[in-house]
């Protein structure tokens, strides 16, 4: 689903690659928008409907699987969606979707 | 890349491949060439065309390639130049490893080369790393060499960002573009206003980045 508003305590999260992590760190470089990209693809966790964060991982790991292909040391970022809203802010992307 | 030797001897014996037969021309060396008009000697040439498929107007599919040059050396193809930026890379990490005046030279080396590796493992038709943004950025480091050594990581466009952190939430990072140019962006603490930060980006050539973001006094926590 695109376009709708993520609320500010609800969580996201983005795959990472491992160019994009360091010593376990994510780092910026994560958060860029892709060749081709419009706006910051993300998973909203909550919109899964799952019962607890260990299956909403679970579930993910399914979707990335079936959409990226998924090395060893690829990462998931989880993150508080009011935190990302903020960081990105001051990058000018204003617009935050769910690809879920 | 080889050049086509045209005053190569012709062969009596010269075969054509086309499609998927291949037809024996044994027209006479010294005869005059079918449709063309004369031809000197000299200028035969024996050269062996195999298609992929079989060929038909306007295929677009169909793949050519002359025997006689190294098929790795054909400059016309995707993969060759993929290649050969992939050989610029390496050469480029290599050129760091030994660079004395980098300090950390040689760890660098290793991490860009993890990248490097890391990059193509998951996409063997990307990159790795854009070799103008890896120049561009060795470029800086020959220039600063006092500087300490940065995080780095790769953009989606396999550019080099680095990234130097102090305390207080610091942040120094430099996206290293592949023509000369660099976007950077500062973190500070605001001592009038604790609880905020300042924030300042911009873009500047990477030969002057330093000079442009000096009144910024980042050098007492990037630089040993």
């Amino acid at each position: 689903m695109k376009g709708e508003k993520i609320p500010d305590q609800n969580h996201i999260a983005r795959f990472c690659r491992p160019w994009q992590v360091h010593e376990e760190q994510i780092q910026a470089t994560a958060f860029m928008l892709r060749e081709g990209e419009e706006y910051l693809s993300v998973n909203w966790l909550e919109f899964l409907n799952c019962s607890n964060r260990e299956n909403e991982i679970t579930k993910l790991r399914t979707i990335y699987s079936e959409t990226f292909t998924v090395g060893a040391r690829a990462k998931k970022g989880y993150i508080r969606n009011s935190q990302v809203v903020k960081s990105l802010q001051t990058q000018r992307h204003k617009r935050f979707v769910s690809n879920s | 890349m080889p050049e086509l030797n045209l005053l190569e001897k012709a062969a009596p014996d010269a075969i054509i491949a086309y499609g998927n037969k291949s037809l024996r021309d044994d027209s006479p060396v010294g005869g005059p060439y079918i449709g063309a008009g004369p031809l000197s000697k000299e200028l035969q040439t024996v050269r062996r065309f195999s298609y992929w498929i079989t060929p038909a107007v306007d295929e677009e599919e169909r793949k050519a390639s002359v025997s006689d040059w190294p098929e790795n050396e054909d400059p016309f193809t995707q993969t060759d130049l993929l290649n050969k930026e992939e050989n610029q890379v390496q050469d480029s990490i290599f050129q760091i490893r030994k660079s004395l005046s980098i300090p950390y030279h040689e760890s660098l080396a290793k991490r860009l080369l993890t990248l490097f590796n890391d990059a193509k493992e998951e996409d063997s038709a990307s990159l790795g790393i854009a070799v103008g943004s890896l120049r561009n950025f060795y470029n800086f480091l020959k220039l600063h060499t006092n500087l300490k050594c940065p995080i780095i990581s790769l953009t989606p466009d396999y550019n080099i960002y680095a990234s130097w952190r102090g305390k207080q939430n610091r942040v120094f990072s430099v996206h290293f573009l592949p023509n000369a140019d660099a976007r950077f962006v500062i973190f500070k603490p605001n001592d009038r206003h604790p609880e905020r930060q300042i924030r300042l980006s911009g873009i500047a050539t990477t030969d002057v980045l330093m000079e442009t973001v000096v009144s910024e006094a980042i050098s007492d926590w990037v630089s040993e």
